[in-house]
């Protein structure tokens, strides 16, 4: 394999953040979506383990969340 | 944990539930139905780590056919490759989730007055149906397939007198049961008569 020059290795690490950045942040987005529709479910439809699928979509958010403040700290 | 077929459901109640109207069944399709994505889920968890194990090995015992996997590895920083496979996992869940919430949110009711199809698609909204026990002029059901056959599940169709026509009841646990109890219930409620026995 050929070695890339630096500046040129640079610039596709900070490609590859950015869209780490922009699929994360787009997850992110949509799991939030998908907490309050799970909120807005359980407010209309009351069954048991209702709170424990809602606290998972809260688990899930803060799972993507930590990913993008990691993505931006690399 | 998960109950898909419950009669007399404790804590169970629904946005437009009349006052003396009782929730008689709760039902969910079996969840065999869940096996599909549970099992792609376990296939692409382990992939990743399948394949670095066997790549690994490789370049160990015949370095001189995966000459350049070390050198792929140490292409992006350490950082890079952690993100990238949390990236891989947060997102293999997001899938296992959406599936669960499809099926957790795909409820079937019979209540004292009615029966209820309720389904919500967490990104594209919800579908209520619903027709009076009355209304209901024939059941059948339907067990087709091998999985079917073997766990007990199938599907039951309600043929009902209201403007939507026909419901049905996708891979209902017992649907033997369920469709008795239906036809009993129904018999009871265009007779007029009250619900004070357990279905």
């Amino acid at each position: 394999m050929t070695e890339l020059p630096v500046l040129e290795l640079q610039f596709i690490l900070q490609v590859v953040k950015l869209g780490f950045l922009a699929y994360t942040g787009l997850h992110l987005l949509i799991m939030l979506v998908v907490s309050r529709q799970v909120f807005l479910a359980n407010t209309s439809v009351k069954t048991p383990f209702r709170s424990f699928v809602l606290l998972f979509s809260f688990v899930q958010a803060g799972f993507l969340f930590m990913i993008l403040v990691l993505t931006l700290a690399i | 944990m998960f109950r898909t077929l419950e009669v007399y459901p404790a804590d169970v109640s629904f946005f437009s539930q009349n006052q003396n109207e009782k929730v008689f069944i709760l039902v969910r399709s079996h969840i065999f139905i869940n096996a599909g994505w549970i099992f792609r889920t376990a296939l692409f968890a382990a992939l990743p780590i399948i394949t670095y194990a066997v790549l690994e090995y490789l370049g160990t015992v015949l370095p001189e056919f995966v000459p350049q996997f070390k050198q792929l590895r140490d292409l992006l920083p350490a950082g890079y490759w952690l993100v990238l496979t949390l990236i891989y996992y947060s997102s293999l869940l997001t899938y296992a989730y959406f599936n669960f919430l499809h099926w957790f949110y795909n409820i079937y009711l019979v209540t004292s007055e009615r029966f209820l199809h309720i389904e919500y698609k967490i990104l594209s909204g919800k579908k209520i149906a619903e027709a009076p026990l009355r209304n209901i002029q024939d059941i059948s059901q339907h067990i087709v397939g091998f999985f079917p056959s073997l766990f007990n599940y199938g599907d039951v169709s309600i043929q009902t007198a209201s403007e939507r026509g026909r419901f049905h009841f996708r891979s209902v646990p017992d649907p033997s049961w369920f469709r008795d109890v239906i036809s009993d219930l129904a018999k009871i409620a265009d007779s007029g008569g009250g619900f004070a026995g357990e279905p």
